[in-house]
C-alpha cells in the first residue's frame, strides 16, 4: 500500500533537473505555485501545463510516474473540487437542489481549481523526484539564513528537517516489517468491523515507536560520540553549487511569467 | 501435500520506477517432514520467498501450493487467513514485534488471534516459554526490559505457540551469541524429531546446513540454482567455489586429510561425528599394523 506513494520519492538519475542546484529547485517549486496563481484564462492554464509537461520530460523519468503520483491524492482533489462547484457565491444558476446551487462561475471556478491540483502535484513531484531529502533540507536551511538575524534556530530546524526526511523510508520499510510480523500472528488487516481495525493498529504503532525512540537515542549518542554540539557553527560535506543552468532556468520562469501577464492583460 | 512454487515470479512494487524483480521463474518443491535449508547470497530473494509461502506477498506471476491452499496472483488478501494459520515464521530479528505489557501476554497473542480460549492459549504460551528455555520468573516481566537474547526467545515462543506444522525460520540465530545459538538450534531440531514437522530454515550459517538440514535449496539473485542433500552439495569442492559459498569446518578438516593420503569412509555432519569416524580409522590402521 505505502509502495505506491510516489510524491515525495527521490528517483536517482542523470538529468538535466536531477544536476540542477537543489536551492533553484525550491525557490522555482514556490514561485511556480504564485505564478500559477496569477493564472485566470484558458489560454494561459494551457501554456502552463505544455510548459509543466515540458519539465518533466526533463527529468528522464516517464509521464505515467507523475500521473500514478496523483492518484493517491484524488479524493483531496475531487473533494476539494466540489466544494468549489457547490459553494460558489455568485453567478448564473445553472442548477438548485436544497442549499446546493451550481453557477457558471462555479462550475469554472472548480475546473480551473481541478486542473491547478493536478499541475502543482506535477510540480511538487517534479521537486522530490529529482532532489534528494537531504539536498532539499539543506537548499531549505540555506534559504532560512536570513532568519538567523531574528534568532530563528535555523540549523538546528534544518537538521531536524533532515533527520526526519532520512527515516521517512526507514520508518516505511519497518511499518511493513512489523505488519507483516503480526499478521503472520494471526492479525488480520483486511477483515472485520472499523473497531476491530483499529485495535489492530495497537501492535503495529508499539512496536513501530519503541523502535523509532530506540534508534533516535542511538543517533543522539552516536552524534555526541562525533562531538556534535547544539549551537556550535557546522562545516559542510555537500557543497551546493549554482550553475549556469540554474540561472537558465530562472530566466526561462521570468520568460514565462511576463508572458502569462501579457496574455492576462492584453488578450 | 507440502510446499510447491510453480513458475513464480515476484517483483517488488510493480509499475513504478522502484521496480525491482526479486525472483524470476522460480520453481521448487519442499516435502512434508523435510528440513530444508534455504541459502544464497544477501539479496538473492531468500526472505521473498518466505513472505510468499506465508501469504504475506501474493506472486506476480505463477502458482504456490502450501498443503492444499493455492495461492496466485488473483488471490485475494482476505482468503489468506488460512494459509497463516497452518504455517509459523520467525522473521529476520524478530524481537520487533514484541508490544504487550508481559512476556506472557505477548506470548498468548498469536493463539488468541487464530481462535484459542485464554486457557488454552495461556497453556501453549507456557508451553513454549519453556521449550526456548525463558525462566519463568521473567514471564510476568515487560518485554522490552529484556536483553536482545531473551527478547529473541520470547519472540520465537511467540511463534511456537501458534503450533505450527510449517515452521519458517529467517535467520533465527543472527546475532546470538554461540552458546545461544547452539541451544536455539538444538531446539528447533528437537521440535522438528518430536512434532514431525517440517522446517525451512534461511541461514548463512553451513555448518548449521550440514548438521541440521536433509534438504537445501541454493537461490543466486532470484533463481533456483540447485537443490540436493547437504552432504552431496558440500563434496563439490569446486561448484562451492564458483558460488562463493563457504564449507563447514569438519567438511574441509575432512579435505586437507585426503591431500594428505588419509581417506575417511564416510562425510560427517557434526564434529563428534567427524571424532567417530576418526576413532574408526585409526582403530582400522591400528588393526592393519598388529595384523603385519
Ligand atoms: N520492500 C521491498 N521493496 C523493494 N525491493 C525489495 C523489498 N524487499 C526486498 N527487496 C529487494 O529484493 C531482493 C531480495 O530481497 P530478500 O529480502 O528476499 O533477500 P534475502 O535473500 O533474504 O537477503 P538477506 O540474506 O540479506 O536477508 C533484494 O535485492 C532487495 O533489495
Ligand atoms: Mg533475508
Amino acid at each position: 500500500m505505502m509502495n505506491k506513494l510516489i510524491v515525495g520519492r527521490f528517483v536517482p538519475k542523470d538529468s538535466f533537473v536531477h544536476r540542477m542546484d537543489a536551492r533553484a529547485k525550491v525557490l522555482l517549486s514556490i514561485a511556480y505555485i504564485f505564478i500559477i496563481f496569477e493564472v485566470t484564462n484558458w489560454l494561459g492554464y494551457l501554456i502552463m501545463g505544455l510548459f509543466t509537461i515540458a519539465v518533466t520530460s526533463l527529468t528522464k523519468v516517464s509521464l505515467k510516474t507523475y500521473i500514478q503520483g496523483i492518484k493517491p491524492l484524488i479524493w483531496l482533489i475531487t473533494f476539494t473540487v466540489f466544494i468549489q462547484m457547490f459553494f460558489a457565491p455568485s453567478g448564473h444558476v445553472l442548477w438548485n437542489y436544497w442549499i446546493f446551487k451550481v453557477t457558471d462561475i462555479g462550475l469554472l471556478n472548480a475546473v480551473y481549481v481541478l486542473v491547478r491540483f493536478i499541475l502543482i502535484i506535477m510540480m511538487s513531484t517534479v521537486l522530490t523526484l529529482t532532489t534528494s531529502p537531504l539536498a532539499i533540507a539543506d537548499a531549505l536551511e540555506y534559504l532560512m539564513k536570513p532568519l538567523l538575524k531574528i534568532k530563528f534556530p535555523v540549523y538546528e530546524v534544518s537538521l531536524m528537517l533532515s533527520i526526519a526526511l532520512r527515516f521517512v523510508p526507514t520508518l516505511m520499510d519497518e511499518t511493513e516489517r512489523i505488519m507483516n510480523a503480526q499478521r503472520a500472528r494471526g492479525v488480520d488487516f483486511a477483515n472485520g468491523g472499523i473497531i476491530k481495525r483499529v485495535k489492530a493498529l495497537v501492535p503495529i504503532l508499539i512496536p513501530l515507536f519503541t523502535n523509532a525512540m530506540k534508534r533516535a537515542i542511538e543517533l543522539g549518542d552516536a552524534m555526541e560520540a562525533r562531538g556534535y554540539q547544539i549551537d556550535k557553527p557546522r562545516s559542510r560535506y555537500r557543497i551546493l553549487v549554482w550553475h549556469r543552468r540554474d540561472t537558465m532556468a530562472c530566466l526561462v520562469f521570468g520568460l514565462l511569467l511576463i508572458i502569462l501577464i501579457i496574455i492576462k492583460h492584453f488578450i | 501435500m507440502g510446499i510447491k512454487f510453480e513458475s513464480v515470479s515476484f517483483t517488488y512494487q510493480p509499475q513504478t520506477p522502484f521496480a525491482y524483480q526479486a525472483l524470476e521463474n522460480v520453481s521448487l518443491e519442499i516435502p512434508t517432514n523435510s528440513y530444508t535449508a534455504l541459502i544464497g547470497h544477501t539479496g538473492s530473494g531468500k526472505s521473498t520467498i518466505l513472505q510468499l509461502l506465508d501469504g504475506l506477498l501474493i506472486p506476480t506471476e505463477g502458482l504456490i501450493t502450501v498443503n492444499d491452499c493455492r495461492i496466485t496472483p488473483q488471490t485475494k488478501q482476505k482468503t489468506l487467513a488460512t494459509v497463516r494459520s497452518q504455517v509459523g515464521m520467525v522473521f529476520q530479528f524478530p524481537e520487533n514485534q514484541l508490544f504487550e505489557q508481559t512476556v506472557l501476554a505477548d506470548v498468548m497473542f498469536g493463539p488468541l488471534n487464530f481462535g484459542k480460549s485464554k486457557e488454552a492459549a495461556s497453556r501453549l504460551a507456557k508451553e513454549a516459554l519453556r521449550l526456548v528455555g525463558l525462566p519463568d520468573d521473567l514471564w510476568q516481566q515487560s518485554p522490552f526490559e529484556l536483553s536482545g537474547g531473551q527478547m529473541r526467545r520470547v519472540a520465537i515462543a511467540g511463534v511456537l505457540a501458534l503450533e505450527p506444522k510449517i515452521l519458517v525460520l529467517d535467520e533465527p540465530t543472527a546475532g546470538l551469541d554461540p552458546k545461544g545459538r547452539l541451544e536455539i538450534m538444538q531446539m528447533f531440531a528437537q521440535l522438528y524429531q518430536a512434532k514431525k514437522l517440517t522446517v525451512i530454515l534461511v541461514t548463512h550459517q553451513m555448518e548449521d546446513v550440514l548438521r541440521y538440514a536433509n534438504n537445501v535449496i541454493v537461490m543466486d539473485t532470484g533463481k533456483v540454482v540447485k537443490t540436493t542433500t547437504p552432504l552431496t552439495l558440500f563434496a563439490d569442492e569446486k561448484w562451492l567455489k564458483q558460488h562463493q559459498l563457504a564449507t563447514p569446518k569438519v567438511i574441509q578438516f575432512v579435505q586437507k586429510m585426503k591431500q594428505n593420503g588419509i581417506e575417511l569412509t564416510a562425510l560427517p555432519t557434526n564434529v563428534t561425528e567427524l571424532a567417530d569416524l576418526l576413532m574408526q580409522k585409526i582403530k582400522i590402521e591400528g588393526d592393519r599394523q598388529n595384523d603385519e
